[in-house]
């Protein structure tokens, strides 16, 4: 029986990078059916997008079932993207935006592991599941603990933000200052969040 | 090509700078530009797996702050143990009264007759209170065999809180005895 397939440790071999440039950057060269030129594509960056899916999701069969909702993405949605230029980078947005959804997913489940701390002590991290490898409890306690290092006006419009889901004018007009300056403090915040993240977990990361 | 790129492949020619795309991973994990609007960026961010890392750790922070931080216990709210205090309380107040009861009850048996002003005239028509006489607590009489002496007339020491005195059941005056080691107690 064949081992089941690591993403991570063994991904597929990547094409020329010339060949892909030119499939990618012009599109005739695709199956004209867009459903054949999807799973051309797929077939084509599977190696890439696993390790950008892997990035979120640890555990290999994670990485497989969040693949699989990648390749319907990309099947039902290829049409969408009107610049070829784009394709790849919608690519990898699908991957991501289909990793967070899994993690968003995993961690509003009732039913999560956190009921059971002594047990997953006592197996040590292995026992975590591919949610709490990414979003452990150190991490998030370090994640409160730059929040709390920021300055009032960027703390604020992130936690609008991310919290309550307010977009950035209903952020401006809660605050009383433009959408310019709430994208600023929105930028400013979270690359000092990020940095100070990375500052307190340091090599944990 | 793949999606990803390693640090020693140059970027495409239209591509940005890891620098540049730095200042903007804020914008994407803000979900504020997508790849139809910035085609440069994303071509770069599915190339280059530095600026992945990079957006994916802007990533965690936007989850970890919405996930509620279960590091910080939530404060319960005070509960009491209703019936354990009301049955403490009960038991409280049903000791203190059983003490004031019962020292009442001890003071009234304590209190002394003769602390009654004797000669105060009692109340007419009530007859005079009676003298009241000391009654000495006697312990029981021990009675003792004197050792020797004709076995068929022995002698015993009675002794008493009068003294000690040896008696001859079979006749004749009783005598003080001198002492006890003389006797060896009976059994009876």
């Amino acid at each position: 029986m064949a081992e089941p397939h690591d993403p991570v440790r063994n991904p597929p071999p990547p094409a020329s990078p010339g060949a892909m440039e030119a499939i990618l950057a012009t599109p005739q060269t695709l199956p004209a059916d867009p459903r054949e030129a999807a799973a051309e594509l797929i077939r084509r960056e599977e190696g890439g997008l696993r390790r950008v899916i892997a990035r979120y999701v640890h555990d290999a069969s994670t990485v497989d079932d969040v693949f699989q909702e990648v390749s319907l993405k990309v099947l039902r949605r290829i049409d969408s993207v009107r610049d070829p230029l784009a394709i790849r980078g919608w690519l990898f947005q699908t991957a991501r935006n289909a990793s967070l959804d899994w993690l968003r997913r995993q961690d509003r489940r009732p039913d999560r592991s956190d009921a059971l701390p002594d047990t997953r002590a006592a197996v040590g991290d292995d026992a975590r599941s591919p949610c709490e490898q990414f979003l452990s409890r150190e991490r998030i306690t370090a994640v409160r603990r730059a929040l709390d290092e920021l300055p009032e006006s960027q703390r604020e419009a992130i936690l609008l933000r991310i919290e309550q889901g307010l977009d950035h004018a209903a952020i401006a007009q809660r605050l009383g200052i433009s959408r310019g300056a709430v994208e600023v403090r929105l930028c400013r915040g979270r690359a000092a969040l990020k940095d100070r993240l990375e500052a307190i977990l340091g090599g944990d990361l | 090509m793949s999606l990803s790129r390693s640090p020693d492949q140059p970027h495409p020619p239209t591509a940005l700078t890891c620098e540049e795309v730095e200042g903007l991973l804020p914008l994407v994990a803000d979900d504020a530009v997508d790849p139809d609007g910035d085609p440069a960026l994303f071509a770069h961010l599915a190339h280059c797996t530095r600026c992945q890392d990079s957006l994916s750790r802007h990533d965690l922070v936007s989850l970890a702050l919405v996930r509620r931080p279960e590091t910080v216990p939530e404060k319960q709210p005070l509960r009491f143990p209703v019936r354990l205090l009301a049955a403490a309380g009960i038991a409280i107040v049903l000791g203190a009264a059983w003490l004031v009861v019962s020292r009442q009850a001890a003071e009234n048996r304590a209190e002394p007759i003769a602390s009654q002003p004797a000669t105060k005239n009692p109340p007419a028509g009530m007859p005079a209170p009676a003298a009241i006489v000391a009654v000495p607590v006697v312990d029981p009489p021990r009675v003792y065999r004197v050792r020797g002496g004709d076995p068929a007339r022995p002698l015993y020491l009675i002794v008493d809180d009068q003294g000690s005195t040896v008696v001859d059941p079979h006749g004749g005056d009783g005598r003080t005895a001198a002492g006890r080691g003389d006797a060896v107690p009976v059994r009876y």
